[in-house]
């Protein structure tokens, strides 16, 4: 490990689906957010960002502190590319901290218009330093790591190549390797590795003539967390958080643990364990194994190992505050007994007091229906504060 | 054109000398050391070296860790026997190769990720060594014609299994209690799923289309995109022979042929390659481009909530796409703040209106009338 004199604490860097969950991010303490525009990222399915939304992002990161950093992941063909020159001179305009891509076509597009830092996106499969330094002459600023590499490969990568490294730490994950799957393609004529990912690889498969099925195919979810003193140790520039689909619980949760998780180890060596914060939403069963460099058949879910059983589901947002009062969008049905608290932006646990909970006419309710709005006298609630449900009380 | 054959299995060496014994043609070699699929062992490829010398491209198509960058070292006793030309996908490992045996002729494997001419024409400036690029299906030929200003050799898949699926895992064998060093099965889906080969090997899990690709009844096509090579492998066909006495002879009954593989057959992307054709169904929400806002929730005929990005005053006529397509028009009444305060106007943010009726939660907000400048409920997205 590095010597705790140049031991910086690395970014944790979080998806941005839409506005407002980069704006959850950027609250809840986010260093950097990732986010795609309208054309040339990898989830089509995602609501991203129009122009309007990057700009209002783009500024709201950087009132905040934090960078924003935008997607053009995607493989495109010769003629999407004619596209590309006029967004990357958009992005340039915007200011964005980086692009993350991995064409070289791409690359070479935003290189050309722009001097817009570029990431390699996790889709290259940098696996090698050797493939780092090919990256590195090309003007790329960092690498993302295929989601293979272990940490001391990537603290080996760092030293030898001198580009920054980003690991994944959190979330879904692929199988195969990124950018090299086609099944979508093939099987349903859609490009994964143009946003058309149809998860061919969740799947129960049956193997031969057995009757049982299976999902051979299907990734653990990635759980990073115990392994942040090393991640910190080894010089890890970047902690990614995987996750433009998920929802705006997951995304305030996972920042809150990582950052959590950072500074616990940088301010004294020690690892204060934050995994409450991990198990509060919906997962696949976790692994650290590919941060290890341990890429076995363990990492595979099987489908009848289930889910893992969540405490929590997101409740809802607070969306506007106006002195002691605030507004809230509830995202499931809510009623008076049901146990709901806010997630303070501090990791603190609020609880909702639904004697002052009211429709926005003022009148008390006694229950709300899903993404009706509600108000709440209650001044510790903040805007983009999110709240969450005890799954023990979920209607 | 020039056919390479992909040599993956020791059993083909003797089907392919009887064919390379009496006419052109290269060997792409797949190594059990450097190539995913490949099962050929040191002494198969050093027999293949000394047989066919600079026929014989050495194929290392397997993505490589830090440590696995080290089997550069095992190419040296190959190089020892001849070994004249290596073909790789990992840039790393092609800029290993430049380091370590610069008399080397190096070839680009391409199959996967690359399909723009600017990103092959970066290719080329990073790697001038590069004497040929392997190209993958995903190119239709129409646009392969396109690459011929890069004055590079351009090799095209004609036949062959299509490798979709590709982890460094294995994740097979262990649920079986087999531990062979090569597996082969099949697995499906559902009724509605073709049944796929899956391989374990050496290098992990890898999945076969259900279908081979078949494009030797396109050969004239490929010549005219410019295409100088065309790339076979016999993996898993039932009458290699026959298939061999075809390709020498040009001119075969190929839908015959076809028929007679074992395997059904596609012809990939080499006509068009439309896999974004769906994506407008994947998320329609994405219409939203140029909308102001957004309607949070109503409640019928007595008020709706709003989030909006700009201005709006009270009067001022709005459009609405509700969830459903429909686009209509209304004024904005009874303005107020979500608070419940009365304005005459409102600087973006959360507020409420009088409910306009057929307007639910989800629908959007427009300032102006779905013209040109805004979609319609018949535009294309942005892509």
């Amino acid at each position: 490990m590095a010597s705790s004199t140049l031991i910086q604490k690395p970014e944790v860097l979080a998806p941005a689906g839409n506005l407002h969950k980069l704006q959850v991010a950027v609250r809840y303490g986010a260093d950097a957010v990732y986010m795609a525009g309208p054309q040339f990222g990898l989830r089509q399915g995602a609501d991203n960002l129009t122009h309007t939304e990057l700009e209002q992002a783009v500024r709201f990161c950087h009132s905040h502190g934090a960078k924003a950093y935008v997607v053009l992941n995607g493989f495109l063909f010769q003629k999407e590319l004619q596209a590309l020159p006029d967004f990357v001179q958009f992005l340039s305009e915007l200011r964005v901290d980086a692009v993350i891509a991995s064409d070289l076509g791409v690359v070479s597009t935003v290189l050309e218009h722009s001097s817009i830092p570029v990431h390699i996106s996790t889709q290259a499969s940098v696996f090698n330093a050797q493939h780092t330094a090919f990256w590195a002459e090309m003007g790329a600023k960092r690498v993302i790591l295929a989601r293979e590499t272990s940490i001391s490969d990537a603290a080996k990568i760092k030293e030898i190549s001198g580009l920054e490294v980003e690991l994944f730490v959190h979330g879904s994950m692929c199988m195969a390797f990124s950018g090299r799957c086609t099944i979508s393609n093939f099987t349903a004529g859609r490009d994964s590795n143009r946003g058309g990912c149809e998860h061919s690889c969740r799947l129960p498969y049956q193997l031969n003539d057995s009757a049982d099925a299976h999902t051979y195919f299907s990734s653990k979810d990635l759980n990073g967390l115990s392994l942040v003193p090393e991640l910190v140790g080894h010089g890890i520039d970047s902690l990614k958080i995987e996750g433009r689909m998920k929802s705006a619980l997951y995304v305030a949760s996972t920042v809150l643990a990582y950052q959590s998780a950072c500074k616990s180890a940088l301010a004294n060596g020690t690892f204060e364990d934050p995994h409450f914060l991990l198990d509060g939403f919906s997962h696949r069963p976790y692994t650290a194994k590919p941060l290890l460099g341990l890429l076995d058949a363990d990492t595979a879910h099987f489908q009848e190992q289930g889910r893992e059983p969540t405490r929590f589901a997101l409740a809802g947002h607070v969306l506007e505050q106006a002195g002691d009062r605030v507004l809230c969008q509830a995202k499931v049905a809510l009623h008076a007994d049901s146990r709901v608290e806010a997630l303070g932006f501090a990791g603190d646990i609020i609880p909702l007091d639904w004697d002052g909970v009211t429709d926005v006419l003022g009148r008390p309710v006694q229950k709300v229906q899903p993404n009706q709005m509600f108000t709440v006298r209650q001044s510790q609630l903040q805007a983009l504060m999110v709240l969450r449900l005890s799954d023990a009380t979920r209607v | 054109m020039q056919p390479v054959f992909s040599l993956e299995e020791p059993q083909l060496i003797p089907v392919l000398s009887d064919y390379l014994n009496q006419n052109p043609g290269e060997l792409l070699l797949g190594w059990d050391k450097t190539s995913i699929l490949g099962r050929l062992s040191d002494a198969d490829v050093l027999a293949l070296l000394a047989e066919y010398g600079p026929r014989c491209i050495l194929l290392w198509d397997a993505v490589e860790n830090q440590s696995g960058l080290d089997r550069v070292n095992l190419l040296e006793p190959l190089c020892r026997a001849g070994l004249t030309r290596v073909r790789a996908a990992d840039p790393g490992v092609l800029r290993c190769l430049v380091q370590h045996y610069p008399q080397l002729e190096l070839e680009a494997d391409l199959r996967v990720g690359n399909h723009n001419r600017d990103g092959l024409a970066r290719w080329k400036a990073q790697f001038p060594q590069l004497k040929r690029m392997a190209l993958g299906v995903e190119w239709p030929l129409d646009e392969v014609a396109s690459l011929t200003e890069l004055a590079i050799d351009l090799e095209y898949p004609a036949l062959g299994p299509i490798l979709i699926f590709h982890s460094p895992r294995p994740l097979i064998q262990t649920h079986l209690e087999s531990q062979e060093s090569y597996w082969e099965g099949q697995v499906q889906a559902d009724e509605k799923h073709h049944a796929l080969t899956v391989i374990e090997n050496q290098r992990g899990t890898h999945l076969l289309y259900n279908k081979w690709l078949f494009l030797l009844d396109q050969l004239e096509a490929m010549k005219q995109a410019g295409v100088a090579f065309m790339g076979l492998s016999l993996f898993g066909i039932s009458e290699p022979q026959r298939l061999l006495h075809a390709i020498r002879n040009e001119h075969a009954d190929w839908a015959a042929l076809r028929k007679s593989l074992g395997h059904p057959t596609t012809r990939g992307f080499s006509k068009s390659n439309r896999t974004d054709k769906q994506f407008k169904h994947l998320n329609p929400r994405r219409r939203k481009q140029e909308a102001m806002g957004l309607v949070l929730d109503t409640k019928s005929g007595i008020y709706m909530v709003l989030e909006c990005r700009d201005r709006v005053r009270e009067g001022q006529i709005l459009h609405f796409q509700i969830p459903e397509g429909d686009w209509l028009e209304a004024p904005i009444t009874r303005l107020r703040l979500w608070t419940g305060e009365p304005v005459d106007q409102v600087q973006g943010g959360c507020f409420l209106a009088c409910h306009v009726p057929r307007v639910s939660a989800g629908s959007l907000v427009f300032s102006e009338a779905p013209d040109g400048n805004v979609p319609g409920p018949d535009s294309d997205p942005a892509v």
